[in-house]
């Protein structure tokens, strides 16, 4: 595979020291793509259309229908954004135009105003050992549309490859998408998965978010609420074993009144994973009575890993409710010593412990049959291991 | 809510100045021929100066950070790193020169020093001015003294073995800078097993227009030995850039406490770019109280580097950050011993346009098995012209480890204020007492009478006019 150098990735508008490598995602040796992917949609619901554009078209098309947006050069003019992008995702500019570089074609997907389909949207992303493809799409929901949308991106288990995944959505007033993406790539693929939202009055994203294989990861996901009581809500699951890593940015600009985020973050880390996350809640001023709060939980299994979180509330308004937390540690001894007591051995309690963590975020996917794959690849991925 | 409207404060009696007559004052700029001269203005041994000269260059190499408040109305060419009073310094408080004399007692030095205080060390521009310890303290082998005297005298090689070893000139620009000029400070030395008993200060004083403070400030308490310290500084207003870049390293040893405690109250046009760093040795605790109130802009996070088994560290902040004020403040922990802790507890208040970013890390490295870390921060927005960021970043190297980590934002409670303003109280009068409990985690740590300036510090802030 051609290599294309070095990109950074999920840059963070509020840098801070750099010593601790935490203020942008580094991915090295990126190579050149071989594959365009196809675009994997099962059956199109009812009122939903989609057609394939290029990647100036797509770029046109986003400036006529996402006007709100503008390639800021500071936040709050106080703190240089060094990749200003113009429809805002959370991988950033480097990586658009490394998918523009490459040509890559978009799926217009749009869901017709007042359109609310039976089922959801399935796009299957199968990738194979050597691929080096990309996949993108903007999602387009029309006023009040509703649009259940699942992206399930995966390949053989020991494959290798390139996955690059990019979805853009525009929420008209009163829209509501469900959007779940999951991950299950081979252990030696790259995977770099982006999003950005832009939302009207109204619109609503619920997320699901499963980052749960390839060898090195990279997610970035960006919410603009423009509108109005926008709202977001996200379950973020991901899993990190042997000498993986993910590198996880995702910011929320609240930039309407009544807006509000609301995420939650459950990762696992074993063997020498390594991860990195960066978020950041962005009250901008004007964004009367929002909330944005955001939780991440994270489960260290062995001595080896290393983690780095930054979670970070920007804020230029008075009027909003803010709070972030973290928990970074081991499994909980009380919790352990009590199943103990009930004749639950110490290494089934942790297996239990451990699944729990990711099933519930996996129980929140609206289809069955992903749910059931990703239990499967929970079991599979801790079968031959010892949760130390 | 209605809108808080809060007048620039008063701080007549902090603002007040004397004229720079019968100073010496060095050319402003940042040149080696400048170094050389503060060298041979202080007397310094060959080594100093060759460090000194050493410091320049590695802060000429060094760029300006990236990630602060923006410090480009600083410029180097126009201040002046050295002036001093054409006094010496003073044992007595009667033998300081009149202009100086007047300057601390208004500031209420003296009368603190006869109150509440072990010893006491005044530096006036560059210089101490008076340093004086109780005899009684001195008697239990406790040194409080300056640091030059420190630096020729019986402790010379004690200096040398711990001047800039903690926060070494390459660490980062301004502390190379405060390796090259660095002048006056004090050295504070508790032997084993003492316990002093009342706070020793320091209290630092800028009144030069266009001048830097460079002050070093180097502690060993001892092993088993506990130390209250009590850190305090000010200046007037003038309309050109002041720039304090003092470094504080503290040594505590096994078994040892130790309080630091900081009421920063610089006028508005002081960049206030400051290193603190502390070591702590096994079983002993590190304490930071800070409160930040002045300063145009700061970079402060005192960083506690906790080596020893068992060691903890409390860090306890609030920063009140007003109209033309960029404060950027916070606390580090570096976990490197077994079964250490640390807790990071920070309030931070906000308005009249003023941008106050709360920016901390917890470092938790591989040898740090069984550590525990807690972080908490609040902010509180007072108005929407004002800007409150929260960046605290944890890094774990090790899976045993327990690290929990809250961060808040919001404005006052309107039910709060009806409820005070229902039981007779004025609406500012509510809002200043909301303000000063929210930052009543810092003011519970201090003596009463430093507990009672920081209230009155807030209440002018919130003054409304």
């Amino acid at each position: 595979m051609a290599d294309r150098g070095t990109i950074r990735v999920g840059h963070i508008s509020a840098l801070t020291w750099n010593q601790l490598k935490i203020n942008e995602g580094i991915v090295p040796g990126l190579p050149e793509l071989n594959r365009q992917m196809p675009s994997g949609l099962q059956a199109l619901p009812e009122g939903v259309s989609c057609r394939s554009m290029t990647a100036a078209e797509a770029a046109k098309w986003l400036e006529t229908h996402a006007p709100g947006q503008e390639a800021e050069k500071f936040v709050a003019g106080k703190v240089p954004i060094y990749h200003p992008q113009k429809f805002g995702t959370g991988l950033g500019a480097e990586y658009e135009q490394y998918l523009t570089d490459s040509n890559v074609r978009t799926d217009l997907i749009e869901a017709a105003a007042g359109a609310h389909p039976d089922r959801p949207l399935i796009c299957r992303l199968e990738y194979q050992d050597g691929d080096c493809g990309a996949s993108a799409r903007i999602l387009h929901l029309g006023e009040k549309a509703a649009l259940t949308m699942i992206i399930d991106c995966t390949s053989g288990r020991e494959a290798a490859g390139l996955a690059a995944v990019s979805t853009r959505a525009v929420l008209e007033r009163g829209a509501h998408l469900t959007l779940v993406f999951a991950q299950t790539l081979g252990r030696r693929f790259l995977h770099l998965g982006d999003l950005g939202v832009s939302q009207a009055d109204d619109a609503r994203i619920d997320l699901v978010w499963l980052d749960l294989g390839a060898r090195d990861s990279f997610a970035g996901l960006q919410f603009e609420q423009i509108g109005r009581r926008a709202a977001v809500t996200g379950a973020m699951g991901y899993l990190v074993r042997d000498e993986e890593s993910v590198d996880i940015n995702y910011n929320v600009i609240q930039r309407g009144r009544q807006t509000a985020s609301s995420f939650d973050f459950d990762g696992v880390l074993d063997g020498q994973g390594r991860k990195a996350f960066r978020g950041t809640i962005d009250f901008r001023n004007g964004c009367c009575g929002s909330k944005g709060k955001e939780m991440e939980r994270i489960l260290l299994l062995s001595p080896d890993t290393v983690n780095r979180t930054l979670p970070i509330i920007l804020c230029e308004e008075e009027d909003v409710e803010g709070a972030h937390g973290a928990s970074i540690g081991r499994l909980n001894e009380d919790m352990l010593f009590y199943m103990g007591a009930r004749g639950i051995d110490e290494k089934t309690a942790r297996d239990i412990m451990v699944r729990a963590r990711l099933h519930a975020v996996i129980r929140r996917i609206p289809e069955q049959d992903l749910q059931e794959k990703l239990y499967r690849f929970v079991e599979e991925a801790f079968a031959d291991e010892s949760l130390s | 809510m209605t809108n808080q409207k809060v007048d620039e404060i008063d701080r007549s009696i902090y603002d007040f100045r004397y004229e720079e007559d019968d100073f010496y004052r060095i050319q402003s700029g940042l040149t080696p021929e400048i170094v050389e001269k503060i060298s041979e203005e202080k007397h310094d041994p060959e080594w100093m100066k060759q460090f000194r000269l050493k410091c320049l260059d590695i802060y000429n190499r060094i760029p300006v950070p990236r990630w602060g408040a923006p410090i480009d109305g600083l410029d180097m060419d126009d201040i002046a790193t050295y002036v001093r009073a054409n006094t010496d310094m003073k044992k007595s408080w009667e033998d300081v020169p009149d202009d100086i004399k007047d300057t601390f007692e208004k500031l209420g030095i003296p009368q603190a020093e006869r109150a509440a205080l072990a010893g006491v060390g005044a530096q006036y521009d560059s210089e101490l001015v008076y340093h004086n310890v109780k005899d009684e303290v001195a008697q239990q082998g406790v040194i409080y003294s300056d640091l030059e005297s420190a630096l020729t005298g019986p402790h010379a090689q004690m200096i040398r073995d711990h001047f800039m070893k903690l926060v070494p000139p390459n660490d980062h620009k301004f502390a190379a800078l405060h390796g090259a000029v660095w002048s006056g400070g004090s050295f504070v030395y508790v032997p084993p097993g003492i316990k002093v008993e009342i706070p020793l200060q320091s209290y630092f004083r800028l009144n030069a227009k266009g001048a830097g403070q460079f002050e070093h400030t180097l502690i060993i308490v001892d092993e088993g030995a506990d130390l209250h310290f009590i850190e305090g500084c000010s200046a007037p207003k003038y309309n050109v850039a002041n720039l304090h870049a003092g470094c504080v390293e503290l040594y505590v040893r096994r078994g040892a406490r130790l309080r630091y405690s900081t009421i920063e109250n610089w006028s508005k046009n002081m960049y206030n770019l400051n290193t603190k760093r502390a070591l702590v040795e096994d079983d002993a605790v590190m304490e930071w109280v800070s409160g930040s109130f002045g300063s145009h802009v700061s970079y402060l996070y005192p960083t506690t580097i906790l080596k020893g088994r068992n060691s903890h560290c409390e860090f306890t902040g609030v920063t009140f950050a007003g109209q033309d004020q960029n404060l950027d403040t916070g606390a580090k922990m570096i976990h490197l011993g077994r079964n250490t802790s640390s807790f990071i507890n920070t309030k931070s208040i906000c308005k009249s346009g003023g941008i106050s970013t709360y920016r901390s890390s917890v470092e938790i490295k591989k040898s740090a098995e069984n550590a525990k870390a807690a972080v908490s921060c609040g902010s509180l927005m007072l108005d929407s012209r004002s800007r409150s960021d929260t960046i605290p970043a944890i890094v774990t190297e090790t899976d045993r480890v327990d690290v929990g980590h809250e961060a808040t934002i919001g404005r006052i409670s309107d039910d709060a204020v009806f409820y005070l303003m229902a039981r007779g109280l004025s609406e500012e009068d509510a809002k200043a007492m909301i303000v000063s409990g929210f930052a009543s985690d810092v003011s519970k740590e201090l003596p009463l009478e430093y507990a009672a300036e920081m209230n009155n510090l807030i209440k002018l802030e919130m003054s409304i006019g």
